[in-house]
C-alpha cells in the first residue's frame, strides 16, 4: 500500500517504521524542519517539508494516489484538514488520531477511522495494568 | 620547530635501522663491497637523526601542521638518505641514485636502472625494502597526521568520533604493523610456490604488496608465466585494500558482508570488474593479440598502482593508454598503500553529483538525502566532503598540467606528447607503470622533475605546501 502519513513526531515516526517493515511505502508530511530532517535520516520515505494545507501539499505527497491517509498530529485542526483533503481526493481508507475528545463527531461524521485521544489510552492502560 | 626537529630526527633512524638489516644481505653474497655504503649510509643517517633529535630538545606535544612538516621534512631526508647506497654502491649519479630512493620510498616503482637484474643483491635488496617501508609508512602517515578527510576516514575505524580513536591509535598501528609482515611473509610464500625463484619471490613479494613495482628483473614482468602473474593480482589488490579494512577484518572479525556497506570497497570491486571488462573489450574491438591474463594484470597492475607490467605500453594505442591513465589516476583505496587521488574520493565526488542531480529532480519541498556509506546524509553535508575533495583533485590535476609543461622543455623534440602526460601521471600518482620515457637515456633535468612528483603525490602535495609556506611566507609573516 502507498501511505501518505501527515505529521513526523513520535507516532508519525513510528507509524513509518513499522509500516516500512510492514512492505508498504509511504509518504510523510512535516512541515517542521528538524523533525522532517530526522525523519529522512532514519527511513526510506519521501519527506516532505511541509504543511498539508499549503497549496502544492496533495500534488507534492501525490495525494490521490494513496490507498490510505493517516493523520498523527497533536493538532487537530491539522489532522481535519488531512481528511477533508483526503476525502476531496477520492481516498477511501482515512484514520485520524483527534486529541479532543469532543472534536471525535465531527470526524465521524466525515466517515474517519478514528482513534481518540491516543494520550488519554495510555493512560487509561497504565491504570489498568496497575489494578490489575 | 624543536616539535618537527626532534619527530624528523626520530624517523631518520628508519633508513639507518634498514641500512644494518640489509648488511646481513651482502654478507650473505659474498659482496662485501656492500658493507661500506651501506655503514656510511647508517652513520649519515644516525648522525643527522641524532642532530636533530638535539636541536629539537624541550620538544611539546605537536600540532597538526607540524606534523604535516614532520612528514614531508622526513620524506625528504630519508629519500635523500635512501639514495647513499645507490651513489656510493653503485657509482650511479647523484640524480639517478635520488630518482631511484624516492621512487622506492614513495612505493613509486619507476626505475632509471637499465638491468635490475646485474645489480649486486644488497642493490636489489635494498630497492625492495625502500619500496616496502614506504608502503606501510605511508598508510602509519595517513592514519597519524593527514587529517584531510577524517571525518570519511573515521568510518573504518570505530565509527567514533576523533577524540575516541586517538587513545586506541598506537594498538592499531601495532596491529597494521603485524597484519603488513603477515601478508608480506603469505605474498613471498605464494609466489615461491608458484614457481618464482626464492630471491625473486622475496623482493617482488615485498615491493607487491606495497604496489610498489621494483623488480629485480630487467622487464619487469613481461616473462613470467600465466600462472605466476595470477598469483601476483592478489598480492596488489591486497595492498590496494585499505589497512584499516583489513584491520576491521582480521583484528575485529567483521564479515566481508559488514564491510560491503563502505562505498569504497564497492567502487574497488566495480572499477576491478568493469575496467578489467574495457580494457579487454577495447583490445578485442582493436583486434589485438594481448592475452587476457596480460591485460587484466595490467589493469590491476594500474588501478592499485603497484605499475608491475607485463606487456609493454609503447606497442599500446593511445585509446588503451588512456583507458590505464584513468585507472591510474583514480588509484587504490585510502589508507592503502596504493597512489592515486584514492577511491574515497572518487566515491565522495560521485555521490556528490548523485546528490545534486537528486536535489534537481526532487519537487520543491522533498527533503532529499543521499546513501553515504549505508548512512542516510544530505546533499549539504555530502557537498562539504566533496568540496574538500574536489579541492585536491584540483590541485592535482593543476600540478600534473605544470609538469607536463615544465617537463617537455627537457625532452628531446619529438616525444609523443601522450607518453609525456603518461610519464608525468605515473610519477605524480606514484603508479610506476612507464610508457618508455623513463630510463637511462633520461635527461638529468626530467629526472629531478619527476623526482619531486613523487614526493608531492605521495604525501598528497599538502604537506610539501606547508614546508614551502613555511620557508618561503611564515618567515616573512613573522616579521611583519
Amino acid at each position: 500500500m502507498y501511505l501518505v502519513i501527515i505529521g513526523a513526531g513520535p507516532v508519525g515516526n513510528s507509524l513509518v517504521e513499522r509500516a516500512l517493515e510492514a512492505g508498504h511505502t509511504a509518504a510523510v508530511v512535516e512541515p517542521d524542519a528538524t523533525l522532517a530532517q530526522e525523519c529522512a535520516e532514519q527511513h526510506d520515505v519521501l519527506v516532505l517539508e511541509m504543511a498539508i494545507s499549503a497549496e502544492t501539499a496533495a500534488a507534492e505527497s501525490h495525494l490521490a494516489d494513496a490507498d490510505a491517509v493517516i493523520a498523527t498530529t497533536a493538532d487537530d485542526s491539522t489532522n481535519l484538514m488531512a481528511m477533508l483533503l483526503a476525502q476531496e481526493a477520492g481516498v477511501e481508507r482515512r484514520t485520524s488520531t483527534v486529541n479532543q475528545h469532543s472534536h471525535m463527531a465531527i470526524f465521524r461524521r466525515l466517515g474517519v477511522r478514528v482513534l481518540a485521544d491516543p494520550e488519554r489510552l495510555v493512560a487509561e492502560n497504565l491504570l489498568d495494568m496497575t489494578e490489575r | 620547530m624543536r616539535e618537527v626537529f626532534r619527530g624528523t630526527g626520530i624517523l631518520l633512524h628508519v633508513p639507518a635501522l634498514m641500512a644494518l638489516l640489509s648488511l646481513p644481505i651482502a654478507w650473505w653474497f659474498d659482496q662485501l663491497g656492500g658493507i661500506w655504503p651501506l655503514l656510511m649510509t647508517a652513520g649519515v643517517a644516525v648522525a643527522l637523526g641524532q642532530a636533530l633529535v638535539f636541536l629539537g630538545r624541550g620538544a611539546k606535544t605537536f600540532h597538526r601542521y607540524q606534523s604535516m612538516q614532520i612528514a614531508a621534512f622526513s620524506w625528504t631526508l630519508i629519500a635523500l638518505i635512501g639514495a647513499l647506497p645507490f651513489w656510493l654502491g653503485a657509482q650511479m649519479p647523484p640524480t639517478s641514485a635520488l630518482f631511484e630512493s624516492i621512487s622506492g620510498f614513495t612505493s613509486t616503482g619507476l626505475t632509471i636502472i637499465a638491468a635490475p637484474s646485474e645489480l649486486p643483491a644488497y642493490l636489489q635488496w635494498w630497492r625492495s625494502l625502500t619500496q616496502w617501508v614506504g608502503g606501510i609508512g605511508v598508510i602509519l602517515l595517513l592514519i597519524a597526521v593527514l587529517p584531510a578527510e577524517r571525518g570519511a576516514l573515521n568510518l573504518y575505524f570505530s565509527e567514533a568520533r576523533e577524540e575516541k580513536i586517538l587513545p586506541t591509535v598506537k594498538a592499531t598501528v601495532r596491529m597494521i604493523w603485524l597484519i603488513y609482515i603477515g601478508y608480506t611473509v603469505a605474498g613471498i610464500l605464494l609466489l615461491w610456490l608458484v614457481g618464482e625463484p626464492l630471491w625473486r619471490a622475496i623482493n617482488h613479494g615485498m615491493t607487491a604488496i606495497a604496489t610498489g613495482g621494483f623488480t629485480i628483473t630487467d622487464d619487469s614482468l613481461a616473462s613470467t608465466p600465466t600462472l605466476v602473474r595470477l598469483a601476483y593480482l592478489p598480492l596488489m589488490i591486497f595492498g590496494a585494500i585499505s589497512f584499516l579494512v583489513h584491520y576491521r577484518l582480521l583484528v575485529e572479525r567483521q564479515t566481508p558482508a559488514q564491510l560491503w556497506r563502505f562505498d569504497e570497497i564497492r567502487i574497488l570491486v566495480w572499477v576491478l570488474l568493469l575496467g578489467a571488462a574495457l580494457l579487454i573489450g577495447q583490445h578485442w574491438i582493436a583486434g589485438r593479440s594481448e592475452e587476457t591474463v596480460s591485460l587484466i594484470f595490467m589493469w590491476v597492475s594500474a588501478v592499485t598502482t603497484a605499475g608491475f607490467a607485463t606487456e609493454s605500453l609503447m606497442s599500446w594505442s593511445d585509446a588503451a593508454l588512456l583507458l590505464l591513465l584513468v585507472a591510474v589516476l583514480m588509484g587504490g583505496m585510502a589508507g592503502s598503500t596504493s597512489g592515486g587521488l584514492k577511491l574515497l574520493r572518487v566515491g565522495i565526488l560521485l555521490k556528490d553529483l548523485a546528490g545534486q542531480l537528486r536535489e534537481f529532480r526532487a519537487s520543491a519541498h522533498e527533503v532529499v538525502m543521499v546513501r553515504h556509506n549505508a548512512e542516510r546524509v544530505t546533499p549539504k553535508a555530502m557537498g562539504e566532503l566533496g568540496r574538500i575533495a574536489a579541492r585536491l583533485v584540483g590541485v592535482f590535476m593543476l600540478l600534473w598540467l605544470l609538469s607536463v609543461f615544465v617537463i617537455l622543455h627537457f625532452l628531446p623534440a619529438g616525444t609523443p606528447l601522450a607518453y609525456v602526460f603518461f610519464e608525468t601521471a605515473s610519477a605524480l600518482f606514484n603508479s610506476g607503470l612507464s610508457s618508455g620515457l623513463v630510463g637511462p637515456e633520461l635527461p638529468a633535468a626530467a629526472v629531478v622533475v619527476l623526482s619531486v612528483l613523487m614526493l608531492l603525490g605521495r604525501l598528497e602535495i599538502f604537506p610539501l605546501l606547508v614546508l614551502f609556506a613555511w620557508a618561503f611566507g611564515g618567515r616573512v609573516m613573522r616579521r611583519a
